[in-house]
């Protein structure tokens, strides 16, 4: 049972660290993933067909139903066909939101997807635009 | 992403990958068994998305150390019940006796005719008649107990030999 204390120390601290990092240091992109990297994660689970998943980098899941998700990995898909790569940047940001652009590309085209993170405990999707 | 930053995650995810390895008292990777091999596979993937930002440090840690908590707990009904330990680990199956090959244990374990003699000749067993017993080991390593009679003779065989000579 030695082994099941440590362990649960060794979770402990991290999570520690991770509360220290981000309450008394203002880390928003070590410890927790960075907004560009939530971002492209939304469209990455959206345009594979993990709703459920995608629901989870909402600020509020709840207010986008897993029909939602779908219409909007149809309309990408509508706009820009099969995507091949998915690329995020943070356009700009301080400690409380932030906006990233999510670039989708295709053989047929690209469009960017912006998207306004907000700060509680890690990054979240806030609102898309 | 900064590299410094991936460096960082690295690092951290690295450094509780190796305490949390040896809390769980894994074993060396020859004595892996085949369950090892996918949970290994599971926390190569952990630190990969921990390594990219695709999830938080905290949700790394929290996965990798479920998968270490049951590995513990497995452990531990194992060691503490032997009918545990054969649910959990499996025993060796006689896959050869006197000689002659069991297909059937062959089969379950997914080997054929040819896998077993692979394997007896990197023992450096080319005839099968010399083995009483040869088994499948939980790590899919096969063990071989010869006849006593092919043995090579020991100190021990000493006063047995004098005893028979005329």
């Amino acid at each position: 049972m030695k082994e099941l204390a440590v362990v649960l120390i060794c979770f402990a601290l991290l999570l520690g660290a991770t509360a220290l990092a981000v309450e008394t240091f203002g880390d928003r992109e070590l410890m927790v993933s960075p907004p560009d990297a939530v971002a492209e994660g939304f469209v990455r689970e959206t345009l594979t067909g993990r709703y459920a998943r995608a629901r989870q980098y909402l600020a509020d899941p709840d207010s986008m139903s897993d029909d939602d998700v779908r219409a909007l990995e149809q309309s990408i898909e509508a706009r820009v066909g099969d995507a091949t790569e998915v690329e995020a940047e943070i356009v700009s940001r301080d400690d409380e939101r932030a906006l990233a652009t999510v670039r989708v590309s295709s053989g047929q085209g690209s469009e960017a997807l912006s998207y306004t993170l907000a700060f509680d405990s890690e990054w979240k999707i806030a609102r898309s635009q | 992403m900064d590299f410094w930053r991936i460096a960082v995650r690295a690092l951290v995810a690295y450094v509780y990958l190796m305490v949390t390895t040896r809390a769980s008292g894994k074993r060396v990777i020859s004595q892996a068994t085949p369950f090892d091999l996918v949970v290994s596979l599971i926390v190569g993937d952990l630190l990969d998305d921990a390594m990219w930002a695709e999830v938080s440090m905290p949700k790394f840690g929290a996965a990798l150390s479920s998968i270490f908590l049951c590995d513990a707990i497995v452990s531990f009904g194992a060691h503490r019940w032997p009918w545990f330990f054969r649910l959990a680990q499996g025993s060796p199956t006689a896959v050869l006796r006197d000689g002659v090959e069991d297909r059937d244990a062959l089969r379950g374990e997914q080997m054929n005719e040819g896998d077993l003699a692979h394997l007896l000749r990197l023992d450096g067993i080319d005839d099968w008649s010399r083995v009483q017993l040869a088994l499948v080991e939980r790590d899919h390593e096969v063990s071989v107990i010869l006849k006593p009679e092919v043995e090579p003779a020991q100190k021990k065989d000493a006063p047995r030999v004098l005893e028979s000579m005329p």
